[in-house]
């Protein structure tokens, strides 16, 4: 038997939907993007100053080395933030950490796994703040040696120290095993474990602070080196990144209003819209309706570059926008429904009930109707009277004058250029239609 | 006329009635999905884009801001990807995140159904009809539980094994079996007209 909700429809994604999310994808920060990791490094050696790090693999950063010789942040994989504190050494693969000497600092996105292996211990987490900090000795009461990084052999910490700020770890020696929360502190030393108070651990933490390791003077200089080049390539890269921005900027300007391969296929013309009025097709792009009081997500704010007062500007034009075509089609769709239906529809239904109940009620006309919208938009003719207009001729006047408006809105605070190209560039959630008779109802 | 974006009839939605196939994505793709490369991951939305979509639909209401959300689904599979296990089956993966945007979401808004009145009747065409039943079943469904309404949803229009929503929802697959068979008893009851009506 059918039952009824397998007419429960949903909606298709937008045409542009896939483009949208790869747009929000590229405007990931960089220190998630595996592909732009060399550049966030980079761009952290040139703040830092003096890290000393070398990746083992550019292309496929899903390893590393820390050297700091001052204090220095290091991404580790797309979920984990590294600040070594000078003289810590470590070396990284996935996620599994090697610290062999100084102290780190590591956040872990909630969800991570993650690892850090000492001489003394290992340190399991799931998403947190922590500290590890390794005492220098030279090598002599090692146990398990096979967990020291290859670069600074020579070196290990007999003594380590974890304090946790945030969440939860696991601090494990051999058999042993102690659970850390916020606040907490242990040390393992001699192979055993104990617990710190915070003054404990945060004197054993200065007394270790900015201790460098023997033997890392050479690596020093050889990475001043890398140092040196990297720094030269983030310098091309911005000069390349400037003259794209400019080129496109151009292009813009140049493609501003005309016909090209940059324009939004609802940024149309007066051209396109005669070619439309041939066949009574109607198509138009309006701002997505928004709740009261709607926010532009804080992500969104990031990913376009602007200011609080521009985002502001935007979600004031959606709510303008909003007021603006329920006054015009609200009465419309009130005639049919009753005011009180006709508020819980919204607009874009009542636009489909509208449409069907003009279409009942003399199908040619509703067609003229729409022929005419084109040919208005076209500049060909004269809009008709206030008395002799259609419900659907106000109908999709409504609708197809809601983009210049909103572009209109936006340009009361923003550059023109800046208002025309949000309005048209898909940055922004836009619903989109085309109406035409091509495709009958039956 | 047809509005090209109104409600259309879904493909996805009655993949269990329609045998809509279940492919995975091929192994390549998902590893470069893991790298987080770009035209990997392009694939996957694309494979993923219809059936997150209908399913935050369903989940929540034809009001709830549905591609801004379904983004947010996409960007946390980015994000995620790293440390995805090829092994893992990949449509549980992505319905475990859709599930729990969809439920932050409800929780966050509290949504409410549109709802309809005996004055609204009077426009009477097939569309409106359409429409009507389309706000009822809304409107039951908004009288299901969360977690009646994901595991109902998931088996019913997604094709989604007993199994596989009890890992999406981490309760037993008797406990899905359960909620599921209360939901369509609910629904039926709430729809009780309109199945009257219906062959």
């Amino acid at each position: 038997m059918s039952e009824p909700w397998n007419s429960w429809k949903a909606p298709e994604p937008s045409t542009d939907f896939v483009d949208r999310v790869m747009d929000r994808v590229r405007a990931e920060p960089r220190p998630l993007h595996r592909s732009r990791a060399p550049y966030a490094f980079g761009g952290a050696l040139a703040l830092a100053a003096a890290v000393a790090a070398v990746w083992i693999a550019v292309k496929e950063p899903k390893s590393g080395v820390i050297i700091a010789d001052a204090r220095s942040e290091v991404s580790i994989g797309s979920d984990v933030l590294a600040v070594a504190e000078s003289g810590a050494r470590a070396t990284w693969r996935s996620h599994v950490v090697n610290q062999t000497a100084g102290d780190i600092f590591y956040r872990v996105d909630k969800g991570a796994p993650f690892e850090v292996r000492t001489a003394q211990g290992i340190v399991r987490v799931g998403g947190t703040c922590f500290r590890v900090v390794t005492e220098p000795h030279v090598e002599s009461n090692m146990k398990n040696r096979a967990l020291i990084g290859p670069v600074v052999g020579a070196v290990a910490g007999v003594a380590l120290t974890v304090i946790v700020y945030e969440g939860k770890v696991s601090l494990a020696r051999e058999s042993k095993k102690m659970d850390l929360v916020a606040g907490d502190a242990a040390r393992v030393k001699d192979g055993n474990l104990e617990r710190l108070s915070a003054a404990e651990a945060e004197a054993i933490r200065r007394a270790n602070a900015g201790v460098s390791p023997r033997g890392s003077v050479d690596w020093a200089r050889t990475i001043g080196k890398y140092q040196d080049q990297i720094r030269e390539a983030e310098s091309e890269k911005e000069r390349l990144e400037k003259e794209l921005a400019q080129a496109r900027n151009k292009l813009w300007k140049e493609t501003d209003g005309g016909a090209s391969e940059a324009r939004s296929e609802y940024d149309l013309t007066p051209k396109d819209w005669s070619e439309l009025a041939k066949n009574g097709t109607v198509k138009y792009q309006a701002p997505c309706a928004r709740p009261s009081n709607w926010k532009l997500p804080k992500e969104k704010v990031i990913e376009l570059g602007i200011n609080d007062d521009e985002a502001k500007t935007i979600e004031d034009a959606y709510a303008k926008s909003k007021d603006r075509l329920w006054s015009r089609i609200g009465p419309l769709c009130a005639k049919i429904l009753g005011a009180s239906a006709a508020d819980r529809v919204g607009a874009n239904s009542c636009t489909h009930i509208i449409l069907d109940a003009e279409i009942e009620r003399d199908k040619d006309a509703t067609e003229e109707a729409m022929k005419m919208i084109g040919r208005v938009r076209a500049g060909e003719a004269q809009p008709p009277d206030a008395k002799s207009r259609s419900a659907t001729f106000d109908l999709f006047d409504a609708w197809t004058g809601e983009q210049g408006s909103f572009e209109r809105d936006l340009a009361t605070t923003m550059d023109p250029s800046e208002a025309r190209r949000l309005a048209y560039s898909g940055d922004l959630c836009m619903s989109s239609n085309t109406f035409n008779r091509s495709t009958k109802r039956k | 006329m047809v509005a090209t974006m109104a409600f259309v009839s879904n493909d996805f939605g009655l993949a269990s009635k329609r045998g809509a196939p279940r492919d995975s994505l091929s192994r390549i793709v998902l590893e470069a999905c893991v790298a987080q490369d770009a035209s990997g991951f392009r694939q996957f939305v694309e494979r993923f884009q219809r059936p997150i979509i209908a399913y935050l639909a369903r989940m929540l209401s034809s009001q709830a801001p549905i591609e801004d959300l379904a983004q947010d689904v996409f960007l946390k599979a980015y994000r995620g990807f790293p440390a995805f296990d090829p092994a893992t089956n990949i449509v549980t993966w992505i319905f475990t995140i859709a599930t729990r945007v969809a439920l932050d979401e409800r929780k966050r808004r509290r949504i409410s159904s549109v709802s309809i009145d005996d004055a609204a009747a009077q426009a009477g065409s097939d569309r409106w009809k359409r429409w009507e039943l389309q706000q009822a079943i809304e409107q039951a469904a908004e009288t299901l539980s969360d977690d009646q309404r994901a595991a109902f949803v998931l088996a019913e229009f997604h094709n989604v094994s007993m199994e596989e929503i009890a890992m999406v929802l981490g309760v037993p697959e008797n406990t899905v079996k359960t909620r599921i068979f209360r939901a369509k008893e609910r629904l039926r009851e709430a729809l009780a007209e309109y199945r009257e009506e219906r062959p």
